[in-house]
């Protein structure tokens, strides 16, 4: 399981991953834009190569705001 | 991913340059791109007293960071707009960045000046929501730094603002607003402080996790009457024709700021008139915000709070 922490959106959502897996795709699983959102793993910002396994915390930060 | 410069792990890939960076690398970067900003545009001079607008979020206290880390020593201005919730939970953050920084903070709320919140005073006008705020901002945001003598006012405007507003105004050919953007506004004496934007060729992805790697706390929240705005349909969809072709975004931006030159040029100024009361530009005798005051029976000058953490 890893914990997905979307301020906001989908704040505290738990998902079950059944193989490691890139934010990359992980994005795409969840149908955001990569163009949009920067990633936090364990605390650190990331590129969206990183791979992510069960246990880890994801911090998905949307970055587009209403201007 | 490695980072270009140092083959340190990257904390972020920029397709737009296409490079990837480490965190330390990656705020240079920023860093070094508004020092350019700066400098091509000629926004600050060494000793300019800077005022910026700050809302809260993540360009505006950016912005305040970047520049004390320049060393202009900005004050910074916060607007309560006296919306429900929201505006107390940013006022927070910002009293807190400010504190921080240990900077001087000005604090002006439209329920204090008026006994209503923008959602009660665009009623008034008769003006939709985000129109009405601009416009009180605008106004707000000139006032107190000319009446505090702060000669420049930064604002934490983005290339990703730039972008939507400059593609808003093509797609129904505002001709009155097209060339009206630009990274700096020269003072007007006695009527407008100059304005600047140094992070209008940022995107709000850099900004974000420069936010996010310099470890500044910021509202994630947004104004609850922006949902459904126009600049956030075009946001996205100027997201995904980046995502399919990196770098579009900034060639758009730069490709009008080339324009604009050769069209500022060619053009002289139309004529403006100022508010009799306030000497701000107006359209007909006194300025929207002057005209209600009236309309209200609110006197002309007003206070505004004074937070100094600089001591
Ligand atoms: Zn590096």
């Amino acid at each position: 399981m890893i914990s997905i922490l979307m301020p906001l959106e989908f704040d505290g959502k738990k998902m079950d991953i059944e193989k490691p897996l890139r934010i990359r795709q992980l994005l795409k699983k969840l149908s955001l834009n990569p163009e949009d959102y920067i990633v936090v793993v364990n605390d650190t910002l990331v590129t969206d190569d990183e791979i992510v396994k069960n246990e880890d915390n994801v911090k998905i930060i949307r970055v587009v705001s209403g201007g | 991913m490695k980072c270009k410069l140092c083959n340190n792990k990257a904390a972020i890939n920029l397709r737009a340059y296409n490079t990837s960076l480490c965190k330390a690398h990656f705020l240079s970067f920023v860093e070094k791109r508004v020092t350019e900003t700066i400098r091509k545009y000629k926004l600050l001079n060494k000793g300019d007293s800077v005022l910026v607008a700050v809302s809260g979020g993540k360009d505006s206290l950016s912005l305040w960071h970047i520049l004390t880390k320049f060393g202009y020593a900005p004050e910074g201005l916060y607007i309560d707009l006296g919306i429900n919730g929201y505006s107390d939970r940013s006022l927070k953050k910002v009293l807190s960045f400010a504190k921080e920084v240990k900077a001087r903070l000005w604090v002006v709320s439209l329920k204090e000046i008026f006994g209503l919140g923008i959602k009660e005073l665009a009623r008034v006008l008769k003006r939709p929501y985000c129109s009405a705020c601009g416009t009180f901002k605008r106004y707000l945001m000139n006032r107190i730094s000319m009446e505090r003598n702060l000669r420049v006012l930064a604002t934490g405007h983005n290339l990703d603002d730039e972008v939507s507003s400059l593609l808003g105004n093509l797609l129904y050919w505002k001709e009155e607003y097209l060339w009206k953007k630009n990274v700096v506004l020269e003072e007007y004496e006695g009527h407008l402080a100059k304005k600047i934007k140094p992070f209008f060729l940022i995107s709000e992805r850099e900004i974000a996790a420069y936010a996010f790697l310099s470890g500044i706390d910021y509202i994630y929240e947004e104004c609850p009457y922006s949902v459904g705005a126009k600049t956030l349909l075009y946001k996205e969809i100027l997201s995904r024709i980046e995502d399919q072709s990196p770098g579009t975004k900034l060639m758009f931006l730069k490709g009008y700021l080339k324009r604009l030159k050769a069209e500022k040029e060619g053009r002289e100024q139309g004529p403006v008139s100022y508010c009799t009361i306030c000497n701000y530009p107006s359209w007909g005798q006194k300025c929207v915000f002057c005209s209600l005051t009236e309309r209200l029976d609110i006197p002309y000058k007003f206070e505004y709070k004074e937070y100094d953490f600089s001591k």
